[in-house]
């Protein structure tokens, strides 16, 4: 595609260069003056704060009511104090997380469990051993450092929580020009055999499968609403979230709503589920609109959502003992929320890991296990205690 | 090195290639303006942040998904059409033509697909880095180019056909 590139270069040819770096940095330091502003006026109404700050936020999931107001809590070293007596003196594993088994190395190189994979490697999702990966001759799939060449994938590929299985939708026949059939089979990642499958003819070509529980059972996105672009290709113009057991074929429907774009006539739709995978193995953060309070289901083993509670509008996940969620706004950083209590805590960060950055393009957390929840940031990673409400750096 | 001198640096030396890739994405002057200032606000707290980052991915995430994202908030304008130029010779007449058509037909696609398209033949990324600067899939990258190939195909088969005849 060389002559593309030339065509784009002409179309190029007379761009001036744009943007005003001192317009950005000017602008960029009166924003992070007002958000320091709003910082201070919070650390002095802190004495309001703390006398609220034990308003129950978390409704069970029949509460219809309006969503309470969650005080800001304030970034005081009396926080120390607040923390369960029974936590105090616990300390935060620092060793590396299995979570995270493999690993993306400088050089295009794929670390699992110490050992290198051969070859030049782009990875590209991972859970404990198991993970996907893009080399020069295609797309391969491994556990440890038995790798798999990938069928011919098209849509999401999901791997459970604990590694046991995963899910691609691929293409089963080449049809040039035309709507290949697709199917959506779920792997034993112990054995590489297909456990089950299913015809995929009729969710969402992109999206395909959105999550695996550690029972197998499947999330995905069901199309309800077929069109063709003007190439003549089939695409998706809505969709809905279901759930497949695909031991006895039982399908449901989550109650989270798939937002979609369109572009020009004739264009693909832009479909956005709103399902976030968090909590336990099974556990979906849902919302029905974009601006409505999520809602925490767990998905059971015989596909049966199971509605849990509803959550504060900013909460951003909850933890695998399902004990507490991460609230974030802007300007007031990250805090913890007790689902038992309603308890709100700032998190305690080490020097130089700054845990409130504004990166909206990044979303950095990994649900570990029990309390614990990863941030990813380049070059320091960090392990959080939600009970404790504070981090520490991981070793590498 | 003083971090702000490094940030002039690095603003000098990909300031237009960044202007570039905004225009191809925009198809406007103005649109390519604001969303490259847009992507310096976002860079410089960033950069004020951390010393960790990696400027060229990181300036490429903003200013596609701020063009994509923001598309759907604010759903720009069709790309606007131009005449050619009057006075120009018969060659002339030809690449001015084929320019505007493929501007239209680019135009014409979804701003995911526009941009797939600009990382992959444009800046020539791989579909993992290109995968990167959108934040999707891989697989969904396949199946964009596929499809915004295709459309283009549609679109203006013509100056497709000049690239392909180019290919061969």
């Amino acid at each position: 595609m060389n002559g593309l590139h030339e065509a784009f270069d002409e179309l190029v040819a007379d761009v001036p260069v744009y943007g005003d770096l001192d317009r950005a940095i000017e602008q960029a330091e009166h924003e992070r003056r007002h958000r320091y502003g709003m910082v201070a006026g919070l650390a002095a109404a802190a004495a309001v704060v703390a006398v609220i700050v034990g308003v129950l936020v978390v409704t069970r999931a029949d509460d219809a009511a309006p969503e309470p107001a969650v005080p800001s809590p304030t970034p005081t070293s009396t926080q120390e104090d607040a923390t369960d007596p029974a936590q105090k003196g616990q300390t935060i594993p620092r060793g590396p997380s299995e979570v995270l088994a493999v690993r993306q190395l400088g050089g295009h190189r794929l670390e699992v469990a110490g050992e290198i994979i051969p070859g030049a490697w782009e990875l590209t999702a991972s859970r404990g051993d198991v993970w996907v990966g893009l080399t020069t001759d295609g797309e391969w799939w491994g556990k440890g450092t038995t790798t798999r060449q990938m069928p011919n994938a098209a849509g999401g590929i999901v791997i459970s929580q604990d590694a046991h299985w995963i899910v691609w939708t691929r293409i089963t026949a080449d049809i040039p020009g035309g709507n290949p059939p697709r199917v959506m089979e779920v792997v034993d990642t112990a054995t590489g055999e297909v456990q089950w499958s299913r015809s995929a003819d009729a969710d969402a070509t992109d999206l395909g499968a959105l999550a695996v529980t550690n029972d197998g059972v499947v999330v995905l996105a069901h199309c309800t609403e077929t069109a063709f672009d003007i190439g003549g290709y089939s695409y998706c113009d809505d969709a809905r979230v279901d759930v497949w057991e695909p031991r006895s074929g039982v399908t449901n429907t989550v109650p989270a709503e798939v937002t979609v774009e369109h572009g020009p006539p004739g264009s693909h739709a832009d479909l956005n589920p709103l399902v976030q995978v968090t909590g336990e193995h099974n556990g979906l953060l849902v919302r029905s609109t974009t601006s409505g309070r999520p809602q925490y289901v767990r998905v059971s083993e015989h596909a049966d959502v199971e509605a849990v509670a509803i959550l504060p509008r900013r909460t951003q996940l909850v933890t695998a003992d399902e004990r507490f969620a991460l609230l974030e706004c802007p300007g007031c950083g990250l805090t913890v929320l007790s689902l038992d209590s309603g308890e709100l805590r700032p998190i305690t960060a080490p020097a130089g890991l700054n845990l409130f950055e504004e990166s909206p393009e990044f979303y950095p957390y990994v649900v570990e296990r029990d309390d614990l929840v990863l941030v990813l940031q380049p070059g320091a990673d960090a392990r959080c205690s939600f009970a404790q409400a504070r981090c520490v750096r991981i070793k590498k | 090195m003083d971090r702000q001198v490094e940030l002039r640096e690095f603003v000098s030396a990909r300031g237009a290639a960044l202007s570039r890739a905004a225009f191809l994405l925009t198809g406007d002057h103005q649109a390519a303006e604001d969303l490259v200032q847009e992507t310096y606000v976002v860079l410089v707290r960033r950069w004020q942040k951390s010393g960790s980052v990696d400027p060229e991915a990181y300036v490429r995430r903003i200013l596609y998904s701020r063009f994509v994202d923001g598309w759907r908030r604010r759903r720009l304008v069709e790309l606007p059409s131009a005449s050619p130029p009057e006075a120009a010779g018969v060659d002339e007449v030809g690449t001015a033509s084929d320019r505007l058509t493929l501007r239209d037909a680019l135009g014409r696609l979804t701003p995911r697909q526009r941009a797939v398209l600009v990382l992959r033949f444009y800046e020539d990324l791989t579909e993992v880095q290109a995968a990167a600067a959108l934040g999707i899939s891989p697989n969904t990258i396949k199946s964009q180019t596929r499809v915004a190939l295709q459309r283009l195909r549609e679109l203006a088969p013509e100056v497709v056909a000049s690239f392909e005849g180019a290919e061969s």
